[in-house]
């Protein structure tokens, strides 16, 4: 017997266009673009209502607290023989509790609906960033009064199809007009009376993804561009939501085509380009899917690859194949089936046409076995790294999940 | 339908227009070229029923060009599951109009999506579901 999934899922109905979580708040945008929330102590107090306190307790690590689930402490406890066992005594051999939570009610925010459809969404220091059909937006959230007003502000008069946000930056890609940067400002002026400082650095993008500090630009050739940033660092005081660095700019995208052609067909050999180096040959059988910070999902001779990055501040860019998933090059699916990938913990979601699957280091496993309108992960949250929100034909679902090993 | 000829099948079609299934959107051994082929499953009649289906409701983006959907993307036009049909508006109105598969996901040989308008009037006139609707938006298809 295999590795086996358990997966938790609170379901909320509702027609919902997307959503974020962010800071023990639920957000969703319904489909003519209005901001709702959801408080997630409502849905652990709708849990505790099914009076289950070992239910409540597994919500509480994979769903409310993954950070408890993927921390020391809990991974100790697992040595102790037994523990897992229990933990998962609640799954049905199915390996899936599905909970309706009809009795929650998300409340609108007092906001304007935003123009367009949504394509894309970051949150990030209670800046919240809109991609639609008809621009780029932006607007605040106040975690600890959610539903109070906010203005919506237009930054970009350009369609927006992928949003990133971190390190005091946003990015967004427009397509043929481009990969667009922009700095957040931190000052104490009204920040909707701030002047937009997007800028453009590149002239294609269809998306773009974090790998770490630096930036992935994908605009459907094979590889993505490399965007290596530039930063300043500014300590933060407190809890603060920001991180120490900030970007401020990135330098000319590069070209990593034959260092990944090069990693794949040498296998356990890092190669590295020195800083600069015309990185210009395509090898038209290989193509990289999407990435989970720097772990790249790569299509190779029709099977799946992961190629880690390694981009030490100021050290060559360096590739190689990850010994760690091996396996992923014998699973059954065909790279170019893939719809779209996701960052997720250390491994992706992969979005076909009938289902969204798990790949891990530990396997591939089915998550859902429906086609959904969205997914969201949130692999630069602290709580919420292992938690999954589907957007789906009528309504929204929250997926925890908890992976076994052969012998349970 | 009339004989093969041309390198394809010629169709009467609707609205006094005339269609032809070309032979090299039918197999990979008719052209050198990467082309997307049509699903073995959708003859070439059907081919010229999806081109009349989507010109009948005027599907047309602004070049005058015509794009079709199944119900809910329910039927894969192309070999990769390609769900939407393109159809060229001919040059000279005697010309017959052809068409092919296309997707919006990376790899297939001929990626193209339709214009934003028209996947929202698709949406709007309930041909497609929402999740369809981002879908295609997105070009995650």
């Amino acid at each position: 017997m295999g590795a086996k999934l358990h997966v938790l899922r609170l379901d909320l109905p509702g027609l919902w266009s997307d959503g974020w979580l962010y800071k023990e708040n639920l957000v969703l945008w319904s489909r003519d673009g209005l901001p709702h929330v959801v408080r997630l102590a409502d849905l652990s107090a709708e849990m505790k209502e099914l009076g289950d306190p070992p239910l409540e307790a597994v919500a509480d690590h994979l769903l409310f607290h993954t950070e408890w689930k993927i921390g020391q402490q809990f991974t100790r406890l697992l040595l102790i023989p037994g523990i897992e066992e229990k933990f998962i005594a609640g799954f049905p051999e199915s390996g899936e509790i599905i909970i309706p939570m009809d009795r929650v009610f998300p409340v609108p925010v007092a906001a304007d609906p935003v123009p367009g459809v949504i394509l894309d969404s970051a949150i990030y220091a209670n800046r919240v960033y809109l991609g639609t059909i008809e621009g780029l937006f932006e607007t605040r959230f106040d975690p600890d009064n959610p539903t109070s007003y906010n203005p919506l502000v237009s930054r970009m008069q350009k369609r927006v199809s992928a949003i990133t946000a971190g390190y005091s930056a946003v990015n967004g890609s427009a397509g043929e007009d481009g990969l667009w940067f922009g700095r957040m400002h931190f000052g104490d002026e009204p920040w909707w009376d701030e002047k937009s400082s997007f800028r453009q650095v590149a002239e294609f993008s269809r998306s773009n993804s974090f790998a770490d500090v630096n930036l992935l630009n994908y605009t459907g050739d094979a590889f993505p561009g490399f965007l290596r940033s530039e930063t300043s660092k500014e300590k933060q005081r407190g809890n603060s939501e920001r991180d120490d660095r900030q970007i401020t700019g990135y330098r000319e995208s590069a070209d990593i085509g034959s260092l990944m052609t090069s990693a794949l067909s040498k296998k356990r050999r890092t190669r590295s380009i020195s800083r600069g180096q015309d990185l210009g040959l395509v090898n038209d059988s290989a193509e990289v899917l999407g990435n989970s910070g720097k772990r790249l999902l790569v299509a190779w001779d029709d099977s799946l690859r992961v190629v880690d990055l390694s981009m030490q501040r100021d050290r060559d860019l360096a590739a190689k194949q990850d010994k760690t998933f091996q396996t992923v090059a014998n699973l059954e699916i065909d790279p170019y089936a893939i719809l779209d990938t996701h960052a997720f913990g250390k491994g992706f979601l992969v979005e076909l046409s009938k289902e969204v699957r798990l790949i891990n280091s530990q396997g591939s496993f089915t998550l859902i076995a429906e086609p959904v309108a969205r997914i969201r992960t949130f692999a630069r949250s602290r709580r919420y790294k292992e938690v999954v929100l589907l957007i789906r034909e009528t309504g929204v679902s929250l997926l925890g999940m908890y992976v076994t090993q052969d012998d349970l | 339908m009339g004989a093969p000829r041309d390198g394809g099948v010629l169709f009467e079609a609707c609205d006094q227009s005339s269609y032809k299934s070309l032979d090299v959107h039918r197999s990979t051994s008719s052209t050198k070229h990467p082309k997307s082929i049509w699903n073995p499953e959708v003859s070439r009649a059907e081919e010229c029923h999806t081109f009349c289906g989507a010109k009948l409701q005027q599907w047309h983006d602004e070049n005058g060009d015509c794009w079709a959907i199944a119900k809910d993307g329910q039927v894969d036009f192309g070999t990769h599951e390609e769900r939407v049909a393109f159809f060229w508006a001919p040059k000279n109105s005697a010309d017959p109009w052809h068409g092919f598969p296309v997707g919006g996901r990376r790899g297939l040989s001929f990626s193209r999506k339709p214009p934003d308008g028209l996947i929202k009037r698709w949406h709007d006139s309930g041909t497609i579901s929402f999740e369809k609707y981002l879908k295609l938006l997105q070009g995650r298809w």
